[in-house]
């Protein structure tokens, strides 16, 4: 699982605060367990659908579970990618730098801000804890759209492809990631703000920011790629 | 050397030595500082290495801030020039 190329390893950092905010809602889920319900309604039976009980055990363990299943899959990513890579185009394996697993350390310390903000959210459903939860999980997904924007740009693809015009089309990426980065810092920081002043606009400005700027990339790296 | 990378693919080392001003030990030199700091990426085509920068945002905030530093500091040196000839 851990790679000795340290390439294809992600940054013990992102490793220590995954294993960090895995261990806290761990904690918190222990902690508040004598006080959670044992279950609790999250849709009422309507029409033609019966009501939906979540269990307390199933939250306890939701959070803490899907960022360790992550972790692990993160971890494996940049090997598998190579792989891939190697069989679609020989020239990949002439690929080098750390680019991609820099990128997806700092999804992961993003993802683990976020998690754990939804999880300890969760855990107050259930003990009867009134806190704002669209306030809390906008920031913390607007915290890990910045930690993102900050590190897209050296997460180019870097793959040696053949041919010219893939070539280009490799090259074209760089600036496009670049700016696509600042962007997302941008769009990070309004979905906080959005978060703090109007929640339910950091619902429509998050998601929708990340889909423009990940098609923007796409159009604008082939437009320059077919004009070189 | 960053800000002329910034806005380009990967670049031969001749190419950047005659931007820069700036070749043979001395550029090297500079180069392998900036790839252990993960500041730039390298890769080998047949016998030549090029380079390209490999910023982050962050990395990026901090070399404007810096040119804007120099800039700052390139305009204030008349007005010293002046002032120490007139001393």
């Amino acid at each position: 699982m851990i790679s000795k190329d340290r390439n294809l390893r992600l940054p013990a950092v992102a490793l220590i605060v995954a294993g960090l905010a895995i261990a806290f809602m761990a904690v918190w889920s222990v902690v508040h367990w004598p006080a959670m319900v044992p279950a609790i309604v999250t849709r009422e039976a309507a029409g033609n659908h019966g009501a939906s009980v979540v269990p307390r055990g199933v939250t306890a363990a939701a959070m803490p579970g899907v960022l360790l299943v992550l972790t692990v899959l993160l971890m494996a990513a940049p090997a598998w990618d190579r792989r891939l890579m190697a069989r679609i185009s020989p020239m990949s394996g002439q690929q080098h730098g750390r680019g991609q697993t820099r990128v997806l350390g700092a999804s992961l310390v993003g993802l683990s801000i976020f998690l754990t903000t939804l999880h300890t959210g969760l855990v107050g459903m259930y003990t009867g804890a009134s806190l704002p939860m669209e306030q809390l999980v906008g920031a913390a997904a607007g915290v890990m759209l910045m930690i993102l924007g900050v590190y897209l740009p050296v997460g180019r693809p870097d793959t040696a492809f053949e041919g010219p015009r893939w070539e280009a089309f490799r090259a074209a990426q760089g600036p496009a990631f670049r700016i696509g980065g600042f962007a997302l810092v941008v769009v990070g920081l309004a979905t906080l703000g959005a978060a703090l002043l109007r929640p339910s606009l950091a619902i429509i400005i998050g998601p929708a920011g990340v889909a423009v700027i990940c098609v923007s990339i796409l159009l604008v790296s082939t437009v320059k790629a077919l004009r070189s | 050397m960053l800000a002329y990378l910034r806005d380009r693919d990967y670049v031969k080392v001749a190419e950047i030595a005659e931007a820069v001003g700036v070749g043979g030990s001395t550029l090297s030199g500079h180069l392998r500082t900036l790839r252990e700091a993960e500041l730039v990426m390298s890769r080998r085509r047949g016998t030549e290495i090029q380079y390209r920068v490999n910023l982050t945002v962050i990395d990026e905030a901090m070399l404007l801030l810096a040119s804007f530093g120099g800039a700052l500091r390139r305009s204030d040196l008349p007005g010293d020039t002046t002032t120490q000839e007139e001393a």
